[in-house]
């Protein structure tokens, strides 16, 4: 069983279509890197997953259960509301630019959605989340707000607030390129963690050594469509396609 | 001189107090309202939201004196009697509202779609954003315009000294009238600066309060 699947997708924003048929299905366990140049729709892919963003065609199942479908005229049907919301919550978004809420503290982030959504208990969800805390490292910041973090220590408790809805698997946009360089090692040290316990994630991320390292499949995306895909090894040093090549060789020279 | 204005003082309180009662009902009814407003102003269903358009345009379009007017004296010709004092209020909470109404639309639409975003992953419903994520932080950013409207809304009840209202100009205009001096006018003054001091200082812990997260 894919822990998520989408067949075909397309997406267009007025009459520019940023999404071209991408298919993509993911096991559980799998750590997925999507890698292209700006504009060729990486984020909005994670973006359709999540339901930030609805696709025009094709369709997108939660482990086996359908998120959007085609129906038989060719439109796009999506699950109801609520079943949308109960499918959505099974996955973590983590965005580039954080999105924690500036007026709640660092715990309360994380335990807003599991109190106020999956109705735990506050005593349980506060235990959770001191025990996601301390996994990225920010015991310590429990009771400050967000404003008084550095942009690493804010990506941090955005994955944790993610975590705290046990999802099944975690899409990350581009989570280190809103980042000063010095700070992105703190939040790539966490997801590489993550990896290690096995957790199912989509990485969008222009950091090529880190997608090499943690990756079990590279994704190379250009113009809305999946040019080329494979093991990281085979992506980075013995691309197929011309485009992936380029590409590569471009953003390995930097 | 002393002696006079301790003379004319309780007739000013009990002006205060009418003044002081307009104040309060119209912030308690007028502020839910321009929420609720606010809400039909940025809503997708078009009518709604232009409906709410046409009324706010009105209710900020033509003078507060006149809606006073209208309420009090216009509505009976459509079978609708009010006392004074209801009339008043009804006209301040109407014109009040559609104020607050834009005061909170621009403050929810202050709020980055990030926010919208983050909620919407984490599995909030459209109301639970609102008054868990959103609302709590336009909160702050509409305190300064909010008093604002409040401060000014503490002089407009003066205005329904036209439909005869007993609120403290009126009962400051009788003493004036009654023992031909300007002093109660002085001590009117002195009465809304207290209030307005009053409110301000109010305003500001609000704002320290609400804003402790920055």
């Amino acid at each position: 069983m894919y822990v998520i699947e989408a067949n075909n997708i397309h997406k267009r924003f007025g009459s520019f279509e940023v999404l071209k048929g991408i298919s993509l299905a993911v096991r559980e366990g799998e750590v997925v890197a999507v890698i292209g140049p700006s504009g060729s729709g990486k984020s909005t892919l994670l973006r359709c997953l999540c339901n930030l963003d609805m696709i025009d065609k094709g369709s997108i199942y939660i482990e086996n259960e359908p998120m959007a479908h085609e129906t038989g005229s060719g439109s796009v049907r999506y699950a109801p509301d609520k079943q949308l919301r109960k499918l959505c919550r099974k996955t973590g978004m983590v965005f580039q630019n954080f999105n924690l809420f500036p007026h709640r503290t660092v715990l309360q982030n994380i335990t807003e959605a599991p109190i106020a959504v999956a109705k735990v208990g506050r005593r349980e969800a506060e235990d959770y989340a001191l025990y996601l805390l301390e996994k990225v490292g920010l015991s310590d910041k429990k009771d400050v707000y967000p404003s008084r973090l550095s942009g690493g220590q804010k990506q941090r408790v955005a994955i944790a607030r993610a975590l705290a809805m046990k999802p099944r698997i975690v899409l990350f946009d581009e989570p280190t390129s809103a980042l000063d360089p010095e700070l992105t090692g703190e939040v790539l040290n966490v997801i590489r963690d993550l990896a290690r316990d096995n957790m199912t994630m989509i990485i969008v991320t222009h950091e090529m050594g880190f997608a090499r390292e943690v990756a079990d499949r590279v994704i190379f995306m250009d113009e809305g469509e999946i040019v080329e895909e494979g093991v990281p090894s085979a992506i980075f040093t013995a691309p197929r396609m011309k485009r992936t090549e380029s590409f590569i060789g471009k953003v390995i020279c930097l | 001189m002393t002696e006079y204005i301790f003379s004319i003082l309780p007739s000013l309180l009990g002006g205060t107090l009418v003044t002081l009662e307009i104040f309060v009902i119209t912030i308690m009814c007028s502020l839910p309202l321009g929420l609720v407003l606010a809400f039909c102003r940025i809503s997708r269903y078009k009518v709604l939201s232009k409906s709410v358009g046409i009324y706010i345009w009105l209710l900020r379009g033509t003078p507060l004196l006149l809606q006073l007017f209208f309420v009090y004296y216009g509505l009976p010709y459509f079978g609708i009697t009010l006392d004074r004092m209801p009339a008043a209020c009804i006209a301040f909470v109407l014109n009040y509202a559609a104020y607050f109404a834009e005061i909170f639309r621009g403050g929810i639409q202050s709020i980055d779609k990030g926010q919208y975003e983050g909620a919407k992953v984490l599995g909030f419903t459209y109301l639970q954003t609102m008054f868990r994520i959103i609302l709590p932080q336009s909160a702050r950013r509409v305190l300064a315009p909010v008093s604002n409207e409040a401060i000014t809304l503490v002089k407009d009840t003066a205005l329904v000294y036209a439909i005869g209202v007993g609120e403290l100009l009126r009962a400051t205009k009788i003493a004036v009238s009654r023992d031909a001096v300007t002093t109660p006018f002085l001590a009117a003054a002195a009465f809304y600066l207290v209030m307005t001091f009053a409110l301000t200082k109010l305003f500001e812990l609000l704002e320290e309060r609400f804003g402790a997260y920055e």
